[in-house]
């Protein structure tokens, strides 16, 4: 068969050419050859392309002729032939073939700047996720990850433009995705960050928030090969917050115990001091944080894979396995993935295929209780106690320490967390040819996952005051599933020096999210793990999404080139009215070094490119029971027992909202590609300008409406009431060096986007986001008209009174309620009211950087090569909640050495207030908790050595293909001023698991300083 | 083979288009199955009483009787010393602000109370045309409506004491529209006239199941805000038809405040729990909806000590009185079903904790708030008299109170040694604050008493610690009570934000 095509194809060529020489060889890159790569006279309609093995012969070559050798992805080289016999070619590839995708399920995409990150970028190391594979590798994205191994890291593509999600649509295979945990990602071919105008308006309301085209690594053929890749590493986080010691902090309850039943002090006296005026902490000094900290934690990756194929049948079957500890104590990130990709040339006219990928991982997360974090348990515990006591239970506090930190290692104890989750990404497609040029491809799809969380709370004694003899279990069930049906009619065709593109593209999603929720509790044991006798509740959330897309694009000559898509939405989260909505896109590009008049040797390309488009957005995608919520509904969970019996009750719990609608954002995107000495010094600029309207926005109605929803503030609905704008520009400039045995390149990127809320019409003049309580009752993150989106707004914090003459002196409003006092914070009395009211509340802090950087260098000598990775981010505030542990002094919790200068007496001049206790008036929000997170990180280093060809060819008779070995290091050194420990802040997470905020240090797990070494190997 | 692989390819081409052609589908629009939809509502007799429920549960919330519905007045009165919980410092010390969560939720669950109301009251032209065609008969849609109105009343009362002026919103169809604060004259208006309606519709106790308003309530409630609006002679004809309900002997005092003897015949209307929950997530919602049938009162105040019995409240009660043991319990005194405990770890409250059956208490209580029990119309009733000036029957009213409780009554040489002597007005005034204070400490009426009596400056300057009468003065505490500013509290910032009627500077003074 597949000699026959061969002579086939042979004999259709010598057909064409009778006259002339006949030229053979091998094209390959980097020693492994190319099958499929085109040869052709420039000029002429004469050409040949490679077989499997990478060998080509060109027939009717005479000599004086240009052989151009090409293929996608690669720098295409031109040789003027000379009479040879034979030519082999090595192509390169080309870093900077940015300006053209073809996307598998819509069309070919031009003229958009597209960030491409590659198969061996990818593989240099080991990734836990494919956002971590991203950070700093792709202009105008940034990446921040959760901390914690397996928590979700934030993707965020040119700057926040909307209220809600602002995750990209990721898109695997044709198959829309939410979850990427269940991707290895060492078995992705590519990934391509879309970005600008007209390549997200072609994904119409889903590409708001930018497009991640993920494609896995498909059969090649040629001879199978095989692939073992394992790599094993330690991670470590040394950095501690400088706590009161045993004596420091007995010496601290003994100071405050004199304030009990004073102004500022606790109520009662504090027990441990009181009632044993010589208690010394018998001589117990716990370093909370030491016990929370696993040093060494583990890391050890595994993944195999094979692919090949013949011309009919090509196939790519992976399997990855990632085990990772965390660094905060009994914390675990599990992942399997297997993948398994398949396509079959039925007809000259058919191909079908598959892609499938499972995934199946486990995450154990630190463990909550009360609703605290973690490390607010740790920094607040008393040294004194032990972690267990001589009995051998878990020390903790008693009511009459008046601290109320729970002890977080019987917490990590007694608590087991798991989240399981099982994910399936599948499709099938057939492509038939209809006519030259026409083809009709179609595509069903399916993702389906399900979500397992537990928590086993089980009963625990402790020496302490939170003893509790009850095992409480909670199991939450998540099932989402969808199937994606998408039909594409293209029209492909190149006449002369025109090409011609076209495509018609119907999609219908439909999905289906069920949730089952149900705990229940038992005295009898903590062995027991499933519910006897439990409650129960569950919902059901169907989505359904029906879009058809037309796009054109036409090129002239490699020159001109233009491109117009228009996409009509229709999805069932709108009020039947305001379901459809169109999304319309243009663009055009001016290849100018592709004209006559362009003669420079200096520079090889220049393109100018131009983009507008529109995009918007139907929901915040929030995981909610409010299924149609523009309608009014009555819900029964209102239970009361009546008669001895428990009854359900009915009540309202939203109201009409026929006004909800789309919003929609308008993008523009201006650019250029400049390509200096044969491309190997590149250029990329783009500015972009994205004004989004009627951005939707749960606004809280008043609580007095009387809609039962939020604890404190009663209902919300979604209004079209934002308008904002965000623009920014970005700029990669690289430079490659591929010539001899020293080759290097290095590359860098800057991106700076800045996003400006112009208006918030409707009820609201503010919008607030993120609520981290304990500590702060207010939420964090403040959207108002005229700033910065979800910055923060407080106080601004001066200094500490000195006196209580000091203080009056400044506020000396005797309606104000209350007074500060000597040893209270000093506020701004931004309006000279003499009092501080919510009037004198000003913006404090932006959590969104002016601008992310990195870059990055590579060098190879031999068989050694080097890589380093760095990323910075530059102008972002902090909202740094640890202070408040700090130094907060609301409770006779432990703090931080910081209270050792606090205000004791008149006339101490400090930047400490006194403690002051039950009361937030000197922990209200304010410029105290605001930091600068600027930071420069070295991300990456990694020294690989492959072994010489010569060398491996003699283990197994040949068979080994390539060896390498490398060491690596993550998160080295990281520069910064910031006071937390990392200033890389995780995403804030809402209770859904959803992103609500940004900038808020809650003390997510610090990124460690991991070392690591694998093994590549290829037979 | 070529052929027939060819054949196939067709067959499938043709498939995958006809396919293709065959789901091209348009339509989008999905059903909510997780609610009820408005249009096949107020039907059958169990969907009007689940409306009525729906009315009870923001009772139960986080806002309300699950929590902040008792701290608030409890730890702002001088009954009660507040614990080691930074939470309840803020109310003891009168420290709080607008921004304070714990306010807002109060404030939010009376409202969605109110506007489940509202609903069951918007459809009543619906119920009563339905009647005709469904299970359910006039007599139970006038009990529907009656429970209503009267928990309306409950709701606004609740709001008009903590906070005075409010938003009155009483049509579900203007849910939406931002109401500025109406005068407490207006809103108190309002709460009579549900009261007054509600009396008229609603089934008398016995009547109807255990847990529902009841006509005899719904007097005792319209007797109290007429009492406190001074309105005397309505409040006495109102509260002379709470008839049917008497006061328990002294024996079976403490069942009125456990969960053994609740809907006893001194009960007069209870917030109903049973200390049951659902799922975890139900569990701390708070906002009334979900399964969570459990107060923290218990674990709150006797449990953690968080609000304790104040030493001015022990030095209220004469030494032989009976009820002090059933209120609360002392360090080394006898506690339990049969006394068979002891109490160590400090003073701490029996009423409404577990410790009438067992040694410790539990963290999800399920014993009832007695929100009106009869001894409150006694004594009402006794207030109501003295203030017409009818001396002797307000006596007579006090007396019932003392015979129960089988301690001497007033008027005789025995009260006038212990200094309750009656001959005066004053005296009689006197007696009723002392009987009011000690027969129903530890249920949410001092704090309130104080402030319509107007004796706040004076009883709450004071920490009411064992320092609180201190011969030396300087030892006394002062509280940080104002009675310009803290009568009220202020309105939640958030409903400020959001409300265009209101701005600031309509907030409370002080604020």
């Amino acid at each position: 068969m597949k000699l026959k095509l061969a002579l086939h194809l042979g004999l259709l060529l010598i057909g064409f050419q009778v006259f002339g020489q006949s030229v053979s060889g091998n094209v390959s890159s980097n020693d492994e050859e190319l099958p499929g790569a085109t040869i052709s006279i420039k000029g002429t309609a004469n050409g040949a392309v490679t077989d499997f093995d990478g060998k080509y012969t060109l027939n009717g070559v005479t000599e004086g002729d240009i052989i151009v050798y090409s293929y996608v992805g690669y720098i295409t080289q031109e040789i003027i032939y000379a009479g040879q016999k034979n030519i082999d070619i090595s192509l390169e590839e080309d870093e900077s073939n940015l300006d053209e995708v073809v996307i598998v399920n819509y069309g070919k995409q031009i003229n958009t700047p597209i960030s491409v990150v590659k198969a061996d970028e990818l593989s240099e190391f080991p990734n836990t996720d494919i956002g971590q594979a991203l950070q700093g590798r792709a202009a105008g994205v940034q990446v921040t990850n959760g901390g914690s191994p397996g928590s979700q890291t934030q993707v965020t593509i040119r700057g926040l433009a909307t209220f809600n999600n602002s995750n990209p649509l990721y898109v695997v295979d044709g198959v829309f995705a939410d979850d990427l945990n269940s991707i290895d990602p060492s078995n992705i071919e590519k990934i391509e960050v879309l970005k600008d105008a007209a390549s997200t308006a072609i994904y119409g309301s889903r590409g708001a928030n930018g497009v991640i085209l993920i494609t896995t690594k498909k059969g090649k053929p040629g001879e199978t090969k095989f692939n073992f890749e394992i790599s094993t590493g330690f991670q470590n986080f040394n950095d501690r917050y400088d706590l009161l010691n045993t004596d420091q902090y007995v010496q601290y309850l003994r100071e405050i115990n004199t304030l009990a039943g004073r102004n500022g002090g606790p109520d009662d006296p504090v027990g441990v001091v009181n009632d044993n005026p010589s208690f010394d902490g018998n001589g117990i000094d716990t370093d909370w944080q030491d016990e929370f900290f696993k040093s060494n934690a583990p890391i050890t990756n595994i993944s195999a894979g094979v692919n090949g194929g013949t011309d009919k049948v090509k196939y790519n079957v992976a399997f990855s396995h990632l085990n990772q500890d965390g660094i905060y104590t009994e914390t675990n990130f599990k992942r399997y993935t297997f993948n398994v990709n398949t396509d079959v040339k039925v007809t000259d006219f058919l191909e079908i295929g598959e892609t499938l990928g499972v995934g199946w991982n486990e995450t154990i997360f630190p463990e909550r209780e009360g609703g605290r974090d973690p490390l607010f348990n740790i920094l607040g515990s008393a040294p004194y106690l032990p972690v267990r006591s001589a009995n051998g239970l878990f020390s903790g506090h008693d009511e009459e320490d008046i601290n109320d930190s729970r002890n977080q290692i019987r917490i990590q104890n007694n608590r087991d967390n798991l989240r399981r989750r099982g994910n399936l990404l599948g499709s099938i497609y057939g492509k038939v040819k209809l006519f030259d040029g026409l083809t009709f491809r179609s595509q069903y799809s399916l993702n389906a996952s399900i979500e397992l969380t537990d928590n086993i709370d089980r009963a625990f004694e402790e020496d302490g005051r939170f003893s509790r003899n009850t095992n409480i279990l909670t199991k939450r069930r998540v099932n989402d599933y969808r199937n994606i049906f998408t039909n594409t009619l293209n029209y492909s065709k190149t006449f002369n020096k025109h090409e011609v593109n076209g495509s018609l593209v119907y999609e219908r999603i439909d999905r289906k999210i069920e949730v089952s929720d149900a705990s229940g509790s038992n005295d009898v044991s903590p062995e027991i793990r499933e519910l006897q006798l439990g409650a129960n509740t569950t919902f059901t959330v169907p989505i359904e999404f029906v879009s058809y897309l037309g796009l054109f694009s036409y090129e002239y000559d490699n020159r001109y080139s233009v491109q117009f898509s228009t996409r009509r939405d229709k999805s069932s989260r709108l009020p039947k009215e305001n379901q459809v909505s169109w999304f319309n896109s243009f663009s055009a590009g001016w290849n100018v070094s592709n004209e006559d008049f362009f003669e420079s040797n200096v520079i090889s390309n220049l393109k100018i490119r131009a983009s507008y488009g529109e995009t918007g957005n139907d929901t915040d995608n929030r995981l909610d029971p409010l299924v149609n919520d523009f309608n009014a509904a009555i819900n029964g969970n209102f239970f009361y027992p009546v008669g001895g019996s428990l009854e359900p009750g009915f009540a309202p719990v939203s109201l009409n909202n026929p006004r909800k609608g789309w919003e929609t954002q308008v993008k523009q995107n201006y650019g250029f590609d400049l390509g200096f000495l044969d491309d190997r010094l590149t250029f990329n600029f783009d500015y972009f300008n994205n004004d989004s309207e009627g951005l939707l926005v749960p606004v809280f109605l008043t609580s007095s409406t009387g809609i039962a929803g939020n604890l404190s503030t009663g209902t919300d609905q979604f209004r079209n009431v934002g308008v904002a704008n965000v623009q920014g520009y970005e700029v990669t400039l690289g430079y490659n060096d591929n010539e001899g045995d020293f080759k290097w390149s290095a590359w860098a990127n800057i991106s700076s986007s800045e996003t400006d809320v112009k208006k918030l019409s409707g009820l609201n003049d503010q919008l607030l986001f993120a609520q981290l309580n304990p500590p702060f009752e207010e939420r964090l993150n403040r959207v108002a008209a005229g700033e910065s989106l979800f910055h923060f707004y407080g106080f601004d914090f001066e200094g500490v009174y000195a006196t209580d003459e000091e203080a009056a002196l400044q506020l000396n409003n005797t309606e104000a309620a209350q007074l500060p006092k000597g040893g209270d914070a000093r506020f701004r009395d931004v309006n000279g009211d003499g009092a501080i009211t919510d009037e004198d509340r000003v913006v404090i802090g932006d959590p969104n950087p002016d601008f992310v950087y990195s870059f990055n260098l590579k060098g190879s000598y031999k068989g050694f090569d080097l890589g380093l990775l760095f990323n910075g981010v530059e102008g972002v505030d902090a909202l740094n909640s640890n202070i408040f542990f700090l130094e907060g002094q609301r409770n006779v919790l432990n703090h931080g050495t910081e209270v050792l200068r606090r205000w004791q007496n008149p006339g101490d001049v400090t930047d400490v207030p006194r403690f002051r206790f039950g009361d937030d008036y000197n922990t209200s929000i304010s410029s105290r908790f605001i930091e600068d997170a600027s930071f420069l990180r070295l991300k990456n280093v990694t020294l690989g050595y492959t072994l010489d060809k010569k060398i491996t060819e003699k283990f197994l008779k040949g068979a080994l293909k390539k060896i390498r070995l490398y060491m690596q290091a993550q998160n080295l050194v990281t520069f910064t001023d910031y006071s937390g420990f990392d200033p890389e802040i995780a995403p804030f997470y809402g209770d859904t698991g959803t992103v609500v905020g940004i900038g808020i240090d809650r003390s997510a797990a610090p990124r460690p300083i991991t070392f690591i070494s694998g093994l590549q190997i290829q037979f | 083979m070529k052929t027939y692989i060819k054949i196939l390819g067709i067959l499938l081409s043709i498939g995958l288009i006809g396919a293709f052609v065959a789901s091209c589908d348009d339509d989008v629009s999905v059903e909510n199955k997780n609610d009820v939809s408005l249009d096949t509502f107020f039907i059958t007799l169990s969907q009007i009483e689940g409306a009525a429920n729906g009315c009870y549960a923001q009772l139960q919330s986080g806002g309300l009787y699950q929590r902040y519905g008792y701290i608030f007045p409890d730890a702002m009165s001088d009954e009660m010393v507040a614990g080691g919980d930074p939470n309840f410092a803020p109310f003891y010390r009168f420290e709080f602000t607008a921004q304070s969560g714990p306010i807002a939720q109060y404030w939010t669950s009376c409202y969605n109370g109110i506007g489940a109301c509202n609903f069951v009251l918007d459809n009543e032209g619906l119920m009563r045309s339905n009647i005709a065609t469904s299970d359910f008969t006039k007599a139970d849609v006038d009990d529907v409506i009656g429970q209503a109105l009267f928990l309306r009343g409950v709701y606004y009362y609740l709001l008009v004491k903590r906070f005075g002026d409010v938003p009155l919103k009483i049509e579900f169809s203007e849910a939406e529209l931002d109401a500025p604060r109406s005068s407490t004259v207006e809103v108190y208006n309002r709460i009579i006239q549900d009261f007054e309606k509600a009396t008229g519709l609603l089934f008398d106790k016995g009547a109807t199941e255990e847990g529902r308003a009841t006509k005899g309530a719904a007097y005792g409630m319209l007797g109290k805000v007429l009492l406190h609006r001074n309105e005397y002679d309505k409040a006495q004809t109102a509260l002379a038809k709470v008839n049917g309900y008497s006061l328990l002997p002294i024996e079976e005092y403490e069942d009125n405040f456990n969960e053994s003897g609740e809907f006893n015949d001194e009960s007069m209307f209870e917030v109903t729990f049973t200390g049951e929950f659902g799922t975890e997530t139900e569990r701390w919602a708070q906002n009334g909806q979900g399964f969570a049938e459990q107060t923290f009162h218990s674990q709150e105040y006797t449990g953690w000590g968080n609000l304790k019995p104040s030493v001015k409240l022990d030095n209220e009660f004469e030494d032989d009185d009976p009820r002090r043991t059933v209120a609360y319990v002392k360090d080394d005194e006898k506690y339990g079903p049969n006394k068979e405990f002891t109490r160590s770890g400090g003073i701490a409250w029996l009423k409404f904790s577990q410790l009438y059956q067992q040694e410790s208490v539990v963290e999800n209580s399920g014993i009832n708030v007695r929100f009106l029990r009869y001894a409150d119309v006694v004594l009402m009733q006794a207030e109501v008299e003295y203030s017409l000036g009818n001396d002797a029957a307000a006596i007579g009213f006090l007396n019932q109170i003392r015979d129960r409780a089988k301690l001497p009554r007033y008027g005789t040489a025995e009260m006038d040694s212990r200094g309750f002597s009656v001959s005066t007005d004053e005296g009689i005034f006197k007696a009723i604050r002392h009987e009011r204070f000690v027969e129903l400490c530890g249920e949410q009426h001092r704090f309130d008493d104080l402030v319509r009596w107007n004796r706040d400056p004076e009883e709450l300057a004071i920490f009411p610690d064992e320092n609180y009468n201190n011969p030396d003065i300087s030892q006394r505490r002062p509280r940080n009570y104002d009675s310009g500013v803290h009568r009220l509290m202020p309105i939640p910032q958030n409903e400020i934000d959001t409300n265009n009627a209101i701005s600031s500077e309509d907030q409370n003074p002080g604020y």
